[in-house]
């Protein structure tokens, strides 16, 4: 999204704490994700924080290893009859898929489930090409109808309850109007059933390449990502290089805590292992297997001494289960295609800082994510990082933070506060005074600079007496 | 291929490679070899236990029973939901009698797809051959070929699966490693662990089955 076609972010902000139905949903969604993962962990496995080390490490092998790992792909993968392509640019992944469509004659194709398409946007590049990209998974094609984008990256229309989507397709399938859940899945199945059958190209993501194997490894529930990859004559599959491993045991490490760490499901339904097109004799299959293995600015994480650890990223959306702002705001707010603590690290670092840096602010610090992160990613530590680059320091600055600028007032208040916090008599007057300030602040709050801005999205606490004294009353506290 | 795509392509992969030969090195990163991670997940010492609860929790409806009762057994199942039409891989021939399966029609899919596509995307239930079943994580492995297509696991409502008991490997890694050395060329163009029915959470975390994929499936293990 570019910045242009975004609202400003304490708006945006405003608008989605103001949802209480979206806040609602999302509040259920994320306690529900948070104790099936929790209980599976406890139920099914053994030291689960070995197996996070272990998959941190498997990637990091990959990672450490990435230029062998590609061309070893490549070679495994051609020899197995998959055409390799490399795409530098978003613009260049899409302009490979466009011109296969175009070379086949295709004017439609259907979609597996893939954020990385989200991420080169390819749907809108395609429909300005006037080909239909139709989304093939739940929660993706009820998006798609609303004209919206994923709100969470693993069960992307998650701030919809079923009163939403019965509305949504009514209007936009012309269905009857049904509250049931399983008869508003089978209005979708209906829908998509034919379009299956006539298909001619599906397009997947790649959840884990095995370049020893030269081979690929997608995980689905629904069974659109296997018709998408099956029914067809061509199917395309989108590979950030990120996603190259190793080994059949590097696939599996990943798998064995990727759903579990998603939703709490010990294995997906469908662990759906691609090396080829139609051969050997075979009755079905694609004829031609695509993939474009694409960078999209990749590499200038790769290349940071801090950054680089983020590309470690499964995408099983863990971090934002479990971050207390994502569910307050929503994956809307962010205005960017991956939200929560993954979102912050790499959206800027993707899409460049001058791009989306402003969603930095979306955090409290407090850790959750970097804990549970099946990957052991320590996004808040990230998060603190692209903080300090965003306002001009560190010395190797994310990507686009040349192009920021840096407000002054902000760099003063800071100033002033670094010298109130470190300087004990400062501090212990302001603490010992804070009532009196509030009170002026409260009441004159909308005519000072800096923070009228402040104060007119968030409301001033009510602070009667000074702290000290309130501090001294508590249980438990021992006053010197 | 296009000259657009050649063109993109070669250009791409140079810049790719180059910038990722910059990559950041970690200065005390050591390569330590990925070994099979099942020794994280809770077993016990009967393998087949395991495999049958996992199964179950996977909503696969497991029955057991001897060789020579699998066409019985089958007919019951489709009794139970009233299906009429079945398709069927060309080689189960070795391991049930097709002919004494009760189905209105029979259709054994050793066609190229395109001659049938209608009748695969509308036939009832199917019968194939699991090639092992894991363990760990109650899951079959189902491996595509020329006998064997894809589609079986897929288009229809119901899937009946035949597993051998003794089929029964520990792991997800020991499956593939299974595959592996019985392809030691090429490996089957398609390699499935199939988890019971297709099913979706994606309306208020509700789940339900039979989306895309099988609504029902049977495991038979004999």
């Amino acid at each position: 999204m570019s910045n242009s076609a975004k609202m400003p972010h304490e708006q945006i902000v405003k608008i989605k704490l103001n949802d209480k139905q979206m806040r609602e949903n999302l509040r259920t969604a994320m306690h529900t994700l948070q104790k099936n993962r929790l209980n599976l962990v406890e139920n099914k496995f053994n030291d689960w924080q070995g197996l996070r080390q272990r998959a941190k490490q498997a990637k990091n092998n990959a990672i450490q290893s990435l230029g062998e790992r590609l061309v070893e792909f490549e070679k495994n993968a051609t020899k197995n009859g998959i055409k390799v392509h490399w795409a530098d640019t978003d613009v260049d992944a899409c302009n490979i898929i466009y011109e296969l469509i175009k070379k086949n004659n295709v004017t439609k194709i259907l979609k597996g489930k893939s954020m990385a398409s989200e991420e080169i946007g390819l749907n809108h590049f395609l429909q300005e090409k006037g080909v239909e990209a139709i989304e093939s998974d739940l929660g993706e094609l009820i998006i798609q109808l609303n004209h919206e984008p994923p709100v969470h990256i693993v069960v992307p229309a998650i701030h919809k309850n079923r009163y939403e989507v019965a509305q949504i397709f009514k209007d936009k399938l012309n269905a009857p109007y049904e509250e049931e859940i399983e008869k508003l899945n089978s209005i979708a199945r209906t829908h998509l059933r034919d379009q299956f059958e006539g298909l001619k190209m599906g397009l997947s993501g790649v959840n884990f390449a095995m370049s020893k194997e030269g081979a690929f490894w997608l995980i689905e529930n629904e069974g659109n990502g296997r018709m998408c990859t099956t029914a067809p004559d061509i199917h395309v599959a989108l590979c950030g290089i990120e996603k190259v491993l190793e080994t059949f045991e590097d696939a599996a490490t990943m798998v064995h805590l990727l759903t579990p760490s998603a939703t709490g499901q010990f294995i997906p339904t469908y662990n759906n292992i691609i090396s080829g097109p139609r051969k050997n004799g075979d009755k079905d299959g694609p004829k031609e297997v695509h993939v474009v293995l694409f960078n999209h600015n990749r590499t200038n994480m790769l290349a940071h001494e801090d950054y680089h650890e983020a590309l470690r990223c499964i995408r099983c959306g863990s971090c934002m289960n479990f971050c207390p702002v994502y569910d307050k705001i929503g994956g809307h707010a962010y205005q960017t295609i991956y939200p929560g603590p993954i979102g912050e690290v790499i959206s800027p670092n993707l899409f460049g800082m001058d791009q989306n840096s402003d969603i930095l602010s979306f955090c409290s610090l407090c850790g959750r994510c970097s804990e549970v992160c099946p990957v052991k990613i320590p996004l808040a530590s990230l998060i603190r990082k692209l903080r300090a680059n965003k306002v001009g320091q560190g010395e190797n600055k994310a990507f686009g933070s040349d192009k920021l600028e840096h407000s002054k007032t902000e760099q003063i208040a800071f100033k002033l506060f670094v010298k109130a916090a470190t300087s004990g008599g400062i501090w212990r007057f302001n603490i010992s005074s804070a009532h009196t300030f509030n009170f002026v602040l409260k009441t004159f709050s909308h005519q000072l600079p800096v923070i009228k801005n402040w104060t007119k999205y968030k409301e001033l606490p009510d602070i009667k007496g000074t702290l000290y004294d309130k501090l001294k009353n508590m249980e438990g506290v021992s006053y010197e | 291929m296009s000259n657009v795509i050649e063109e993109i392509s070669k250009r791409s992969r140079e810049a790719i490679l180059n910038k990722v030969a910059g990559g950041y090195k970690e200065s005390d990163f050591c390569r330590k070899e990925t070994q099979n991670p099942v020794v994280h997940i809770k077993t016990t010492d009967n393998p087949l236990n395991d495999m049958i609860t996992r199964m179950t929790e996977n909503k696969y409806i497991v029955e057991q029973c001897s060789k020579d009762q699998l066409e019985e057994t089958i007919n019951k199942i489709v009794a139970s939901y009233q299906l009429n039409s079945m398709m069927y891989p060309s080689d189960i021939d070795g391991v049930i009698d097709i002919n004494k399966i009760q189905a209105s029609s029979k259709l054994c899919f050793d066609k190229p797809i395109e001659d049938i596509r209608h009748e695969v995307f509308h036939t009832d239930f199917s019968i194939i051959q699991a090639r092992a079943g894991v363990a760990s994580h109650g899951v079959c492995l189902v491996t595509s070929s020329d006998k064997q297509p894809r589609m079986l696991s897929l288009a229809p409502t119901l899937c009946i699966m035949l597993l051998k008991k003794e089929d029964v490997v520990p792991s997800l890694v020991d499956a593939l490693h299974l595959v592996k050395k019985e392809h030691p060329d090429c490996l089957p163009t398609n390699i499935l662990f199939i988890a019971g029915p297709s099913r979706t959470s994606d309306i208020e975390l509700v789940t339900v089955f039979g989306v895309h994929g099988s609504q029902k499936v049977h495991v038979i293990i004999y």
